[in-house]
């Protein structure tokens, strides 16, 4: 390795902290914005491919095997079956809240009922993690609070 | 020497704020319009293979942000794609490059930008500038344009009027411009007396705030004909790099944008642009930038920019016939808005703005504060 000569002068290696802030916002486009518009009625909504006929959770607007534009609604769900999940054992911070999560939490691979091949992703129920398998049919746990977004569904939980 | 052609362009409608739409929406929509022109498709023996696309990670506030658009794009089943995080208007370049190199036939390339999706540009533009010292020092591209446009007019002797005519030239061109954004009419005054944003640089000089997604249609001269009837030739392509470090710039020569213009010209076998060249577009996010472009250019001569708005130099050479940057287009895509622009001049397809015997298309973009990097590349039909 070539050697540095500023690494022999170590008082003058100063770090700064930065915390770059940019403000956004998000429009939803009308094919997300019925997707939130659903969760907010307890209702999933894919998208149909007016090609291939496979649908997309959460809606996309475009088939990205035909490419072609896909407007059609169909309601999937709410019960799914679980294909592949992951268990996180490590704590890192919530990127939209900067806290720490609590672990192990769990990422689940749901397919909604009335979809074919597509997969929804989601988090499950805490208590649920230990029993998780693949096959397992989840339903989802909604929030009393509704009002449009993500959180609107808190997690699934195994369908007992 | 083999020759690239641009077979078609397709724009989105420039807007201030498209809220009603995802970038991802806006790319399906410019995708359908050239696929309806010109019937290209992406599967199969003659389908497009590869894709290119302009993005910014900070603008659409995602790493690799080409990811979150591959099914918009065509890119998504398995085929090729490269991304540019720098000014359009290069990958013409990069499209050329990978046709010339006999590695593809046919490119589909598109690019996108929404400023409005940002509180402010300038937060953005801020991020471009090194953490230690310019970023915190509140740098960006407008104060960057402030410290150039001083030195420009200070060297020039260029007059508020005249910078003023060319904001209200540019809006008169861009009413006729189905494309374009800011169409609101002026005045000489309104824009000398409008408020100032960053001194010399008063508001109604800055390019309004844009939405905006372009795409093309790029292919081999064999296979050109496959999908126009009249496919407009990439004749000339040159680059050049300023220094990140203003300080040590001369501010107000431009002479990346000399070195990059003597390339393409060089390219396209151009000896005397001005006799040569009938249409510029060139990438004006500030009126002073405008003139000092063009002298770049070498359309006028050094330090003459205000001579020749005075001797109506922008009218002789079809300059910014669509109200270029100055009547909104957003940062990253300027220049390809500039190379859609120029292709459906030199076809004849530019309707109520059309330009008579267009032959030969200059178009400049630059990105980087001030004028840092600079692009020049020539189109012939
Ligand atoms: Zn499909």
């Amino acid at each position: 390795m070539a050697k540095n000569k500023l690494n022999t002068q170590a008082e003058e290696l100063i770090s700064i902290q930065v915390v770059n802030s940019i403000d956004y916002s998000f429009p939803t486009g009308p094919i997300m914005g019925k997707w939130f518009q659903g969760l907010k009625e307890k209702k999933f909504y894919a998208t149909k491919c007016p090609s291939c006929g496979r649908t997309m959770t959460p809606p996309r607007g475009c088939c990205a095997l035909c490419v072609v534009r896909s407007e059609e609604f169909v309601e999937v769900g709410p019960k799914g079956t679980v294909e592949n999940y992951d268990i996180a054992y490590y704590a890192s911070p919530d990127p939209l809240t900067g806290k720490v999560r609590s672990t192990p939490y769990a990422a689940v691979f749901v397919r909604m009922d009335g979809s074919d091949c597509d997969i929804f992703t989601h988090g499950i129920k805490d208590e649920d993690i230990p029993k998780l398998k693949r096959g397992v049919r989840v339903r989802p746990v909604w929030n009393e609070v509704r009002t449009g977004c993500i959180e609107d569904m808190l997690y699934f939980e195994i369908d007992a | 020497m083999k020759r690239v052609a641009i077979c078609a362009v397709a724009q989105h409608e420039i807007k201030g704020n498209i809220w009603y739409k995802r970038f991802q929406d806006m790319l399906l929509d410019i995708l359908e319009d050239l696929q309806g022109e010109t019937g290209f498709t992406f599967g199969g023996e003659n389908g497009v293979k590869n894709v290119l696309t302009c993005s910014d990670d900070f603008f659409d506030a995602r790493t690799i942000s080409d990811n979150a658009v591959n099914d918009v794009v065509g890119a998504a089943n398995y085929r090729g794609e490269q991304k540019m995080a720098q000014e359009g208007l290069n990958g013409i370049g990069y499209a050329m490059a990978d046709i010339l190199s006999g590695h593809d036939d046919v490119i589909y390339f598109a690019g996108h930008c929404k400023e409005s999706l940002s509180a402010s540009r300038n937060q953005i533009a801020n991020m471009a500038y090194d953490p230690f010292y310019c970023r915190c020092l509140g740098m960006d591209y407008l104060n960057a344009a402030g410290l150039q446009a001083r030195a420009y007019m200070e060297k020039t002797k260029i007059t508020p009027e005249q910078l003023a005519q060319v904001v209200v030239r540019a809006r008169q061109w861009a009413s006729r411009n189905t494309y374009a954004n800011e169409k609101t009419q002026l005045n000489l005054g309104d824009v000398m007396y409008s408020s100032v944003l960053c001194d010399p640089i008063r508001s109604l000089h800055a390019y309004p705030v844009s939405d905006g997604a372009v795409a093309m249609l790029l292919a081999s001269e064999e296979r050109a004909y496959e999908f126009t009837d009249n496919p407009i030739w990439i004749t000339g392509f040159g680059n050049c790099m300023d220094d990140y470090f203003m300080g040590r710039r001369d501010l107000a020569a431009s002479s990346a944008l000399k070195k990059a213009a003597e390339q393409a010209y060089k390219m396209a076998g151009i000896k005397q642009p001005r006799k040569s060249v009938n249409l510029m577009e060139v990438m004006d996010c500030y009126a002073y930038q405008q003139p000092m472009w063009l002298e770049g250019l070498g359309l006028c001569d050094e330090g003459k920019g205000g001579d020749f708005i005075n001797e109506y130099g922008p009218a002789k050479y079809n300059v910014n016939l669509s109200g270029g940057m100055l009547a909104g287009r957003p940062l990253m895509i300027g220049g390809l808005y500039g190379v859609a622009e120029a292709v459906l001049q030199l076809k004849g397809q530019a309707n109520e703005h059309q330009a008579a015997d267009v032959n030969c298309a200059v178009i400049q973009s630059t990105t980087g504060g001030a004028g840092q990097f600079q692009t020049v590349v020539v189109l012939e039909r």
